[in-house]
């Protein structure tokens, strides 16, 4: 387990001076200023995360970007912070996959039914195209792509661009359980997802141009009461260089994340005395 | 003077006596007769009752006024070939105003004869008549010979024997000059204007006046109706694709041009190509609006146009919009804010989706693009389901009231969603529930709980936590087949790792019979 709470050791004098002057010169090359004018971003609710993931201005997730999502719980992520955007929702769904979005279960992580506009694509290539015409799109707020692979570096420049030229942001869902749920033989799958199903070994090596990678894996339960679910997030890559893992717990009456205090083997609490057998509640 | 009734079967209604009723207050009345009805006595006017008394078995269909105005409309179009000056009059009658035609038919009777002939030839019965003024052709047509031609500065003396109800006048103004003795037109020639004037108002005066031309009776012509379609030719054959889209660039905004003038906006648009070799190429799009912009119509077109095969070149290129609905001015957008001056996003508050929907709907299916519908069901597969975008605009009301700047209080858009928040529902469900292998480790004396393991596509998930049963019963008035098999027991069970399934068990539980368990959902 990795945590990056240590804090940053910040340089002094000269050298302060000059990593400014290089960021502004990165600054300038990355395209069209976005990180001025788009420089908006939507808060986890989770001031600790919401720092590291940008400045102090507007902490939080960043808007019109491409933002990448991987495992069990990449779906519940995107609808949540999809539903805290304005504006209706594409979401380009995978029509062959063997399970499809479901409006009742969504309206649990604030997601309006009445918000989405679902495209059912039967390729990879209609995801993506429908995803890239999406994000150019003003008029929505969020555009998610259900993926079982990785994209490639020059699909996902595509689609960050198309996000920061118009403010939109997306959102890639590698979702391992769509991995699990595709027809595909199991050999095939082993080549995109590795052997095992958690988001990081899902989120595959190669490159993205997404502006930051997540997993969001299951996580055991503690309190096992209804309507909590609790996800192990973490930040895998982050433009500004930020990174991280926190089990968070999400709480579908108030519509709000809160952090689990981690035990030293990072599981969360530990398990009661029934958690081998079963618990049953009527 | 036209009137024709619509054909019940074939051809034969001729020579049967039918006619045709309209309802005037509580009473059906004839409104037209075949001939055959005629002969037997059948007259419009008569009370329904009355015909039947006098024909018993007399076939009859209720007036269609609407169909018989598109009718007489289509007529009238018809009648273009012969002047462009046709006006309707009344349900029954058209005007024509030949002036300067007739000789382009060899002449007034030539191309009255040509015209009647030809209605007739179509089944209708026809009467017609050509005179110096409308108020003239009307009485002849209506009440003098079939045919008759009246010769120009003919028009007084030939009035003179035709009945007063030639002349359009109401029937009560019709039964006063009748008591009056006053039968014929000619009647009325001696009289003194002011005396009939004070007698009748200005009615008979003025409609007397009209017949013989001495006031003006102008005819408005009906609007010449031009087909939304244009049109452009080569003298060499196109071959490039940029050529041909930049050809039906051209086309779209002569066509857009022309829509905006008359307030329209296209939702079917057709792209014919005529090749040389004869063959016709055809690209259509749609739209979920109406919509004039070209250059958003040639975007929904860009994606097609390697369909076509230009093989030896395309000759002509024809552009129709086929669906065409009002569409008021729109206000140009200012570019604000976009310095690429990229157009798909300059105008996103007033078109919102729409371009998207279309865009994706014409490239994917407009099936494809949906939007979401509650139904009032607690099955989970019918809790839902899915309207084509183009035809719903759920989203209007939804889009301006939406929360949340980042910081704001996180309002719980969930809220007003229309299923039960207690009734907690998986993420994903499965298209077709799953078998899943179970291995329960609970003796047989406690059925129906979920199992301790169970695998489900060859990876086994030890269960940590289960919560249920949620009992959902069949709805008896459908026929289900996935239900047939009774009420099923609802289990949200959770993993070692912590994944969460929504597993269920269906049908009653007996004992010895092994329980089998069923994947329909997936928690996030």
């Amino acid at each position: 387990m990795f945590r990056s709470n240590a804090p940053k050791r910040e340089p002094s004098g000269a050298a302060a001076k000059k990593l400014a002057a290089l960021r502004e010169e990165l600054r300038k090359i990355e395209r069209s200023g976005w990180s001025e004018k788009t420089g908006k971003s939507v808060a986890l609710g989770l001031s600790e995360v919401d720092r590291l993931l940008s400045d102090e201005a507007s902490p939080g997730l960043r808007t019109g970007c491409l933002h990448e999502f991987a495992g069990e719980g990449a779906e519940a992520f995107a609808a949540i912070i999809s539903g805290r955007l304005k504006g209706p929702v594409l979401w380009c769904a995978d029509a062959l996959a063997g399970s499809e979005l479901y409006p009742p279960g969504l309206s649990a992580f604030g997601l309006d039914y009445r918000r989405l506009i679902v495209a059912r694509c039967r390729k990879p290539r209609e995801i993506l195209a429908a995803m890239e015409d999406g994000l150019r799109c003003r008029a929505l707020g969020a555009v998610v792509g259900e993926l079982s692979a990785g994209v490639d570096l020059t699909a996902s420049r595509r689609l960050q661009l198309a996000a920061e030229k118009s403010g939109v942001t997306g959102f890639l869902v590698q979702s391992a359980w769509r991995d699990q749920v595709s027809k595909a033989p199991p050999a095939g799958r082993r080549k995109i997802a590795g052997a095992g199903r958690s988001g990081r070994e899902v989120q595959a090596k190669a490159p993205s141009a997404a502006f930051s990678r997540w997993s969001v894996d299951a996580a055991r339960n503690s309190d096992n009461a209804a309507g909590t679910m609790a996800w192990r997030l973490s930040l895998r890559r982050c433009r500004n260089g930020g990174s991280g893992a926190w089990t968070v717990k999400w709480d579908a009456k108030a519509y709000r994340f809160s952090l689990v205090a981690e035990a030293a083997d990072g599981q969360v609490d530990p398990p009661s005395e029934q958690s081998s057998g079963q618990r049953l509640v009527g | 003077m036209i009137r024709r009734q619509s054909n019940p079967q074939g051809n034969a209604w001729w020579d049967k006596a039918l006619a045709v009723t309209a309802e005037t207050g509580n009473r059906v009345v004839i409104s037209a007769v075949t001939r055959a009805a005629e002969l037997a006595g059948i007259a419009p006017g008569m009370a329904l009752a009355d015909a039947r008394a006098v024909l018993p078995d007399l076939f009859t269909l209720p007036a269609d006024e609407r169909a018989d105005a598109a009718m007489m409309e289509r007529l009238a179009r018809w009648c273009g070939a012969y002047t462009p000056w046709v006006s309707l009059d009344g349900p029954d009658g058209l005007w024509l105003d030949v002036t300067g035609c007739a000789h382009l038919r060899g002449g007034e009777e030539a191309l009255l004869n040509d015209l009647l002939e030809r209605l007739s030839g179509y089944g209708f019965s026809v009467r017609g008549a050509l005179a110096d003024t409308p108020g003239g052709a009307w009485a002849f047509a209506r009440c003098g010979e079939d045919r008759q031609v009246i010769p120009s500065g003919g028009t007084r003396a030939a009035l003179a024997p035709l009945p007063v109800a030639a002349l359009r006048l109401e029937s009560e103004t019709l039964s006063k000059l009748s008591r009056l003795g006053l039968r014929r037109i000619g009647d009325l020639y001696g009289l003194s204007r002011i005396s009939l004037a004070n007698r009748f108002r200005l009615d008979v005066v003025r409609r007397l006046d009209q017949a013989l031309g001495s006031a003006a009776e102008p005819i408005t012509p009906r609007a010449h109706e031009r087909p939304y379609r244009v049109r452009m030719a080569f003298p060499e054959p196109l071959v490039q694709a940029d050529d041909i889209a930049e050809a039906l660039k051209r086309l779209l905004q002569k066509l857009c041009a022309r829509l905006r003038q008359a307030q329209y906006g296209c939702r079917r648009l057709e792209f014919q190509c005529h090749r040389v070799d004869g063959d016709t190429q055809r690209l259509e799009i749609g739209t979920a609006r109406p919509l004039r912009d070209p250059k958003q119509l040639a975007r929904l077109f860009a994606e097609h146009l390697s369909q076509l095969d230009a093989a030896f070149g395309f000759e002509a290129l024809v552009l129709s919009a086929s669906g065409v609905e009002p569409l008021g001015a729109l206000q140009e957008a200012i570019p604000v804010g976009t310095p690429e001056g990229d157009a798909s996003g300059g105008a996103a508050g007033e078109n919102g989706t729409a371009p998207l929907i279309d865009l994706l709907g014409n490239r994917l299916g407009f099936e494809r693009i949906q939007r979401l519908q509650p139904v009032a069901s607690y099955l989970p597969e019918r809790a839902y389901r899915s309207v084509s975008a183009a035809q719903s605009d759920a989203l209007s009301d939804i889009t301006s009231d939406a929360t949340s700047d980042a910081d704001a209080a996180i309002a719980p858009h969930g809220a007003g969603a229309p299923w039960p928040a207690r009734l907690l529902r998986p993420a994903r469900l499965l298209k077709m529930p799953e078998a899943v292998e179970t291995l329960s480790l609970l003796p047989p004396g406690e059925p129906g709980t979920p199992p301790a393991l169970f695998v489900w596509r060859r990876v086994r998930h030890k269960v940590r936590a289960a919560e249920g049963p949620e009992r959902l019963s069949p709805e008896w008035w459908r026929r289900d087949p996935a239900w047939s098999k009774g009420a099923r027991d609802y289990w949200r069970v959770e993993d070692e790792a912590g994944r969460r399934f929504w597993l269920y068990r269906e049908g009653p539980l007996r004992s010895g019979v092994p329980v089998t368990w069923f994947l329909h959902g997936l928690f996030a």
